[in-house]
Parts: C-alpha cells; structure tokens; sequence
C-alpha cells in the first residue's frame, strides 16, 4: 500500500471525485493556480480546468453562499477556507442557509456541499489561525461534523462526504497534513458516522479525534509499560456520533476520558460526556474526565502555546487519575 | 470573455413590446392574483387564522410579474423575506402557498418554512430567506451551478434595497462579474429598510449607483411600470443568456403595505403612502390596456373573477388541509429522513 | 533642478529635517523588513508577512498624525507602528514571543497595538478592520474630539463585505476617516485582475460617494500630499476620503512556505526600481538638502538599532505559563 501525507491523500479524494462526477468542482482561495495554502489542491487545475478548480477573491460569505446556490441547483462542491478562524465572515451562509435548507423546504432542497477547513494549533500561527472551532457546528442541526486523524481516513472520509447529501464540515488538523502513513488505492470509501478503534484496552476509554488520537496513541504506549491497557476510539464523525461504538468500548472498560484540542468549555468532550453518563452510567467506575485546552485565545509565543497545548501533556495524568480511583458503587446489578 | 461595459439599456416602450394580447392579459391576471392574495393574507393574519412574521408586497407588484414574463419556468430565481409575490409570479402553487403560510402538512414546504422561507425546486424558486442580502451568493451559486452543469438557465435575484449594503451584495456582485455569470440582480428599491429611508442608510442615491465600481452593466427601471420592467428584465437575462454575463436592474417601486402585518408604519407619513397608492402599478397598467384597446371591462371582470376564485379555493384548501403530525418537526434535518 | 539651502522649506512645506526624518523611519522600516523576514526564515518565530518595498505609505500617511489619530493595521508589514514610535525592540520582543513583549508574549505587535502612540489594535481577518476602524472614528464623533482614523488594507481586502459594509457606514454618518488601500496588486496568488471585478479599487469609493485620490504609493512625498489632504478634510468635518496607493512587496505573500509563481522576475525588477526609499535618497541628494553621508548615517544607524534589538531579544526570557492563562476577561 502507498505511503503518502494527509495532504496527498486528500489531493487525491479530489482527484478519484472530480474524475467520476463532473458535478463535483473546487472553489476557494489560492486553489488553483496555487495548488492551495496546504498543497492540497496540487495538479487539479491543470487535470480539471478553472471552470471546476475556482480561485475565488477574498470573500468567504460568497464562497460559501455561492457553494450553497450551486449545490441546491445539483452540483456537488467542495469548497475550502483556509483557516477555520475565518468562518466568522461567512457563518451565515453556513448556519442559517447550508444546514437549513433541507428543513425549510420540508425536504424538498438537498445542500450536498463539502466545507473543508483547517483548524488546530502548534504552528505559534496565533489567535486568529490557530483554533479548534468544531463544537460551533456540532451544535448546528443539519451539518455533519467529519474530522480525520489518519491519511486513509481522510481520502476516504472526504469521498464520503462528497457522496452525501448533506452539508460536511470537514476539519483538517494543519499540524497533520505532512503527516505520512499508509493509504489504499483507488476509490477507498470510509462511511461517516463510524468510529474505529485504534487500540484495544480493557482499563480505560480514550474518545478522541484529529491530532488528540495522535496524543493518545502515545499515552497508551507509554501507559502499557506501567501495566495500563487503554482502549482509544478515534471518532472520525461528530455528527453524527457513532454512540454504540463508545457505549460498548466503556461498557467494558468502565472508565471514560474525553481528549480534544479545542476548549474545554463547551467543547464536544462535554457532549460525549454527558451521553456516556445518560446511557451508560452504570457501567461507569469513576467520574469521566475531561481532557482539553484551557478556555483562552491561542497565544502566539510558543511557550505560552504550548499552555494551550496542555491536553497534550495531561493525558497521561488522567490516565493515572482515573485509574488510581475506586468507585464505590451505590448499586449492584 | 465578454467585456461587463456599463451600459444602459433601453426600457419602456409601447404596449406590445413583443408580447401578444394573450400575454399582456396574463400579465395582468398575475398582479392581481398578488394583489388578491396580499389582501386575503392581511385580513387572515388579522383574525388570527395565519401567524408569525409575514410580509407583504402590495404596490411592487409589477417587479414580480414583469421580470417573471421575461423568464422561462426553468430559469431559477432567489428570493427574500417579502417573496409572496415571487413565488406566485414564478409559478409556485397557490394551493401550496396558502397552506404553508397556515403551517399546514400540505405546504410547500410541509409546514416548515413560512412566509420567509418558501421553496420549490420544481418551478425553480431556490427559496425565500430571511436573512436580508443572503440571497445574493446563493444566486450567484446557481448561476455558477449552471456553467459547471451545462445547463440552460440563468438565475433571478431579488433583493431590497436594504441588502445593497450588507457585505454579501458586494461579494456577490464582485464574483458574479469576475466570473461573467448568467445572473440578474433585482433591487426593488421601495426607499425603505423598515423603517430606515435609503438615504438615512447610504450616500449615493441609487443602488446603481455601486454597479459602475464592478463595471456591471446596470439600469434604472420604474418598477411601477410593469412593461418598462419587462422590456428591461428581457434584455439582461438575453444577455445573460448568450454568456455576456450578470446585470443590475433596479427597479424604483413602492410597498404601500407595511414592512410587516402588525407594523403600524409611523414612520412614514401617511400622505406619501396615499401618493403612491394613486400610482397603483395596477390600476396603471388596466389603463393603458383600456386605452389600447386590449382590455375591456367585461375582461377585467373576468380576470377578477378568476383570481378570486382561486383565491378562494387557496384559502379553503389551506384551512381544510391537516396540520404536519409532531414527527414531522425531526424529519429533514438530514437526507435519510426518519 | 536649482539647489536649494538647508533652510528652505519645499513645495510640500516640509523642511529639511522633515524629509530627512522621512528618510530616516524609511530605511529604519527598510532595515527591519529585512532581519525580520530573515528571522522568521531561521524559525525564531512562526510567520512574517513582509512589506518590504512599501516603506513610502506609512511613513507619508503617517508623518503628521497626532498620537490621538488612530491608525489601524493588518497582518502586514510592521511600518505604521515603528513610524508611529513603536520600537524595533519591543516589535521583535512580541515576533519572538518574549517575556518583556507589550503583550508578554501573547500576541505579536501588529494585533496588539500601541493605544498610547495612536496605534490601534489590529486583526488577521483580512478586510474586517475595516468596520473596526471605522468604529474607531465613530467613538471619536461620539466624543466629539477631531481626531482622524486611518484604516490600512490590501487590494485583497476590497472583495470582502467587510470593505462594503464599513466603509459605507463611515460615509453615511460623515466619519473622520481615512481608507487607505495599499494596492500591491496580489492577495496571496491571487493578481488583481483575476479577482476584483472592474480592475479598479478607487472607482469603489464613488458607490460609497466618498471623495478618492489615485497615488503612487512608492513617492512618499506624494502619499504624504494625499493623506494630509485627506485627513485635513476629516479633521474639519469632510468626512471621509478613500486613497488608493499602487505599491509592490518584494517579498512573497509570507514566510510560512509561500512560492513565488504569479509573479515574475522582470515584474518585481521593475518596481525595485521604482524603490521608494532610493527615490527619497536620490531627491535629497540632488537637491542639496541631505549628503550622503548623513543618510549613510541613518542607515548605519538602523542596522544598530536593529542588531541591538535582536541581540536583546535573543537572549531575552519566554513567558511563564500563567501568562497564557491571564486577560481572557477582565
């Protein structure tokens, strides 16, 4: 199987999507021509023309909005915005005419648009290129929520995602484009909705998705030479959640951590959370915890950076926390 | 590519225009079922039998039916929170209207979407919205949508003068021009954003004003003329047609409604409603079809009736249709409905 | 062209000293556009969006604002703040990231601002200072004081709604503005041409029925005879007037892996001869109001500032951890 970066693999899904369904086009800024800010659009012009590989001006509501128009009359977009900061100019056109229209007109409008955006820290890019901003559309009935740690996962994700009839939101870690592993070839299809497991335990449930299925792969490395067996879930879709995939994994396990690069208030982790303690509670040995950066701005020194990078460092100790912990149980079953 | 020269189109003209009699008379059956409707629609909201935000367009009625005859019904079109009377001109299904403004299973829109947010695909109409200025991109989406499909059709975008501010006009615009799209922008421009005149909102007069900076072709167009808009409207969108790109037609008009059923209009004296109201595009129009010769009284008469009857038959149909059952409120969020 | 004594004031009514300052702050910006891209090329800090080559507008826009003016910045270049008084000390003390930074290392300058020296603080969105600044200038009616606001943005920045929506509201309420369009014909990859429909900025400001001026952004005593034109205008209740100055950077879009191919070589040999801090050295020159010399002088003064700074900044300490944590709210 061929080795290739995040990057590469998504350059591909656009390849293997543009080649069977001449509805499907590219649009956003520095695509073309430029291949886009990371690589990803690389070769599409010249194989696909500029009617299908678009460099538009700087005008995200007109991205989106336009993207949103053009997938309503049958086309299927993939449109990107370079950084996920960004979505404040055009977060009209995403929640109220993207993730609505299909409702609004009681089923009858079909918005099949793929919004790419990079998201995540670790690059000292500062406040405005470096946040984590998936909980916004979680909370948007009508999007999908799709986010890939893993090369394979990401063509496949991004073929899924152009296939659907609804609007994804596709969230690329920047940190992980250059990220390189091993990718099947050809029309490789990964369903959304499904989580994988990425490591089996027995002690303990990490959920995770994006660059923190990168810090818990190691914890688990690390937490096995003292003994600890964690099972990591990499979610991949947010929306919608694959809960019988956790309710399993924690029905056996019994313990539960959340990790996730964005912020903790509000964060995803907090809905994870919440549905683990409303189905699976009795299975529960220990309150969950929740692992994720601490409500701030991303500051720009990388010292200080790396404070917002904390769940990266504090994984491990909630490791330990949580297994160190005996739960009395006020029930037996 | 074409050049996108400022140029000024020749509106107005006689009563023919290329339009048979049959034509002429449609076009006025049309203002007066808008009219009919906006008048059943008030004195409903008043008793209570329809709800929520509803806003009507009585007095613009020949922006509606005049762009409207200009279009083919696959030409696709994008609407606003005052789209009653682009619904219906574009073809949406009385029936369907009225029992979506009654919220009822049989709307358009199942009940879901309202006055603000009518749709339907098969005559084209890509929503209503009510988001002011939306829109415009949305349009200009279609329009990318028909290059990239191979298709035959171009894009109607109606918005108010009110949008002409809001970033995504000028995005829109922009983009549509740069990439030469087969878009028609449609300001109907009634001087008011609510309660805001236009001048209160901007410095130059006209929202044509702004089409120069993009050199986008643009006019100005009584909107109150319903031929003037015709002629106007059939030679942007045969511009738009042959690939010689988008076009900004605004149109001068008037809403002698207020800018919602509930809105008791102070700001705005109540002589210049009436003066605008004794332009009735309506009446205006029966006019010179009686002068001509097209139209006679015995005509109008029937015209009247016919409206009515449908008007009727709308409402009865509306409030004889079932409410949407409780399950219909989670289904269409996603495509795999539930 | 008849020499002229050390005295004489120009057509411009800047005196010598005037316009030797002018050349003073110019290759002071020319000098920290060079370490400044070089540092970021070495990974001392993570991206830089240079400016080199556009030293002419903020030191002309610049020159007579009070420290009440405001001028608000994007993300490039770091010329408005150091002709406004911010040091290359403290500006490469926030690049780093360091301790002693005006932010403790939070944010680098060109957000943070100087509220002190009129600079006010910035945004990466592309476009949305525009609305910002013009915010600014109705905080000032409000006040009734007459201080201006200089809004700075790229031809990129003329697409988005931000531009429409802010400089519109600025017309209709008469606000004491400048919007000062530094034009260097590309956003990132993508050339003017391609992406602003009507090729033209200026002819924007006639749908906002603002008054506009077309300059050559690269003669800083041009953009100086605008702008003071302008902000006179706002000062005494004109309104607003929108400028439009044709530039070039002779760096890429930024540091960050960015690749040079919309661009030719012979187009950016062609406005490196048009450099505006040789064309300010040439004028002085021929006409008797500086030597060599002095202007070798500021020059070498300029590398040492700026060597001094980063011989600071290098050794300086990074941030504690709690800093990070600090001013999320009040």
């Amino acid at each position: 199987m061929p080795e290739m970066t995040m990057a590469q693999a998504l350059n591909e899904a656009h390849r293997i999507a543009m080649q069977a369904d001449s509805r499907v086009f590219a649009i956003g800024e520095d695509i073309g021509d430029y291949g886009g800010i990371y690589r990803v659009t690389v070769g599409l012009l010249d194989e696909f023309g500029k009617d299908r590989v678009r460099d538009t001006p700087i005008s995200e509501a007109a991205i989106v909005g336009s993207s949103v128009g053009a997938a309503l009359v049958g086309c299927r977009p993939i449109l990107e915005i370079g950084f996920v900061d960004f979505v404040g100019t055009c977060w009209d056109q995403i929640i109220n005419q993207a993730a609505k229209y299909r409702y609004l007109s009681g089923g009858k409008a079909s918005v099949p648009l793929v919004m790419r955006m990079a998201c995540g820290a670790g690059l000292g890019y500062g406040v405005h290129h470096s946040q984590s901003l998936e909980a916004w559309f979680t909370h948007t009935p009508g999007i999908k929520v799709v986010m890939p740690a893993f090369p394979d996962d990401a063509k496949g994700l991004l073929l899924a995602a152009v296939d659907d009839d609804d609007p994804v939101a596709f969230f690329e870690h920047k940190f992980l484009y250059t990220y390189k592993d091993a990718v099947p070839e050809g029309r490789h299809v990964v369903p959304i909705g499904k989580g994988k497991i990425r490591r089996e335990g027995r002690d303990l449930t990490i959920v995770c998705w994006s660059r923190a299925v990168h810090w818990a792969l190691d914890v688990a490395e690390k937490a096995a030479t003292e003994g600890i067996e964690c099972e990591v879930i990499d979610l991949r879709t947010l929306v919608p959640l694959d809960e019988d995939l956790i309710h399993n994994s924690v029905s056996r396990t019994n313990r539960l951590i959340v990790c996730h690069e964005a912020c903790r208030t509000s964060g995803f982790g907090a809905e994870i959370v919440s549905r683990v303690v409303e189905t699976s509670f009795d299975f529960l040995e220990a309150p969950p915890i929740r692992v994720a950066a601490p409500d701030i701005p991303v500051p720009n020194s990388i010292p200080l950076e790396k404070v917002y990078l904390r769940p990266e460092s504090e994984l491990l100790d909630a490791v330990h926390k949580l297994t160190g912990v005996r739960f009395h149980k006020l029930k037996q079953h | 590519m074409a050049s996108n020269k400022n140029e000024e189109f020749e509106s107005g003209g006689g009563v023919t225009n290329g339009l048979t009699e049959a034509d002429l008379l449609d076009m006025l059956e049309k203002m007066h079922l808008l009219r009919s409707f906006d008048e059943r629609v008030s004195e409903r909201c008043k008793r209570g039998e329809i709800s929520g935000l509803i806003h009507l367009g009585m007095g613009e009625e020949a922006v509606a039916v005049g762009v409207c005859a200009a279009i083919k019904p696959n030409d696709k079109m994008t609407s606003t929170h005052r789209a009653h009377g682009h619904f219906l001109a574009k073809g949406g299904d009385p029936k369907a209207f009225m029992a979506e403004l009654y919220g009822k299973q049989t709307g358009c829109c199942r009940g879901k979407g309202g006055s603000m947010h009518l749709f339907d695909l098969d005559c084209g109409f890509l929503g209503a919205n009510g988001v002011v200025g939306a829109g415009l991109p949305i349009a200009v989406g279609a329009a990318l949508g028909q290059r990239i499909l191979g298709e035959d059709f171009v894009t109607i975008c109606f918005f108010g003068d009110g949008a002409n501010n809001q970033g995504t006009f000028h995005e829109s615009l922009n983009l549509a021009t740069v990439w030469n799209l087969p878009v028609v922008f449609v300001c109907e421009n009634n001087e008011y954003g609510i309660s805001q005149s236009i001048h209160a909102q901007q410095k130059v007069p006209h929202v044509s004003d702004r089409a120069a900076s993009y050199l986008l072709a643009a006019s100005i167009v009584d909107g109150n003329d319903v031929l003037e808009v015709y002629t106007a409207s059939s030679a942007a969108v045969a511009a738009a047609r042959s690939g010689r790109g988008p076009t900004l037609l605004e149109c001068k008009t008037y809403r002698t409604s207020g800018h919602y059923e509930g809105d008791d209009q102070s700001y705005r004296p109540k002589e210049e409603v009436d003066e605008w109201k004794a332009k009735d595009p309506i009446r205006r129009f029966e006019r010179q079809l009686l002068q001509e010769g097209v139209l006679t009284d015995g005509t109008l008469d029937e015209i009247k009736a016919r409206v009515w009857k449908v008007v009727e038959e709308a409402t009865e149909f509306a409030i004889a249709s079932q409410c949407p059952p409780d399950k219909e409120a989670t289904n269409h969020v996603f495509a795999a409905s539930q | 062209m008849p020499k002229t004594t050390k005295k004489t004031e120009t057509a411009n009514n800047l005196t010598d000293r005037q316009l030797k300052e002018m050349y003073r702050r110019m290759v002071l910006i020319r000098r920290f556009e060079e370490v400044a891209f070089e540092k970021a090329l070495a990974g001392n800090y993570a991206n830089y969006h240079g400016a080199m080559g556009q030293e002419a507008i903020p030191v002309g826009a610049c020159f007579d604002l009070t420290p009440e003016d405001g001028t608000m910045i994007t993300h490039r270049g770091l010329g408005v703040p150091i002709t406004r008084g911010v040091t290359v000390k403290d500006i490469f003390a926030g690049l780093y990231g360091r301790a002693d930074s005006p932010t403790r290392g939070r944010i680098p300058v060109y957000h943070m601002g100087e509220p002190k020296l009129g600079v006010l603080t910035g945004t990466s969105m592309v476009g949305s200072v525009i609305p910002l600044a013009s915010g600014k200038a109705l905080a000032n009616k409000l006040d009734k004081n007459n201080n201006v606001v200089i809004s700075f943005f790229g031809d990129g920045a003329a697409n988005r709604g931000d531009f429409h929506e802010g400089i519109n509201l600025a017309g209709v309420w008469n606000l004491a503005i400048v919007f000062f369009c530094e034009n260097n014909f590309y956003a990132k990859s993508m050339p003017l041409e391609k992406s602003t429909a009507g090729g033209s900025i200026i002819r924007r400001a006639d749908g906002y029925g603002l008054p506009s001026m077309l300059v050559d952004g690269n003669d800083v005593l041009a953009v100086y005879d605008a702008t003071k034109q302008a902000v006179a205008r706002a000062r005494e209740g004109g309104g607003p007037t929108f400028i439009e100055c044709e530039t070039y950077r002779w760096t890429p879009h930024s540091t960050a892996g960015d690749r040079e191919f919309a661009r030719t070589e012979e187009e950016l040999a062609s406005w490196k001869a048009k450099c505006p801090v040789r064309r300010l050295e040439a004028l002085l020159l021929e006409t008797g109001q500086a030597s060599s010399e002095e202007l070798n002088a500021f020059d070498e003064a300029a590398q040492r500032e700026i060597e001094e700074a980063i011989d600071w900044v290098e050794k300086a300490s990074d941030p504690g951890p709690e800093v990070a944590l600090e001013n999320v709210y009040v």
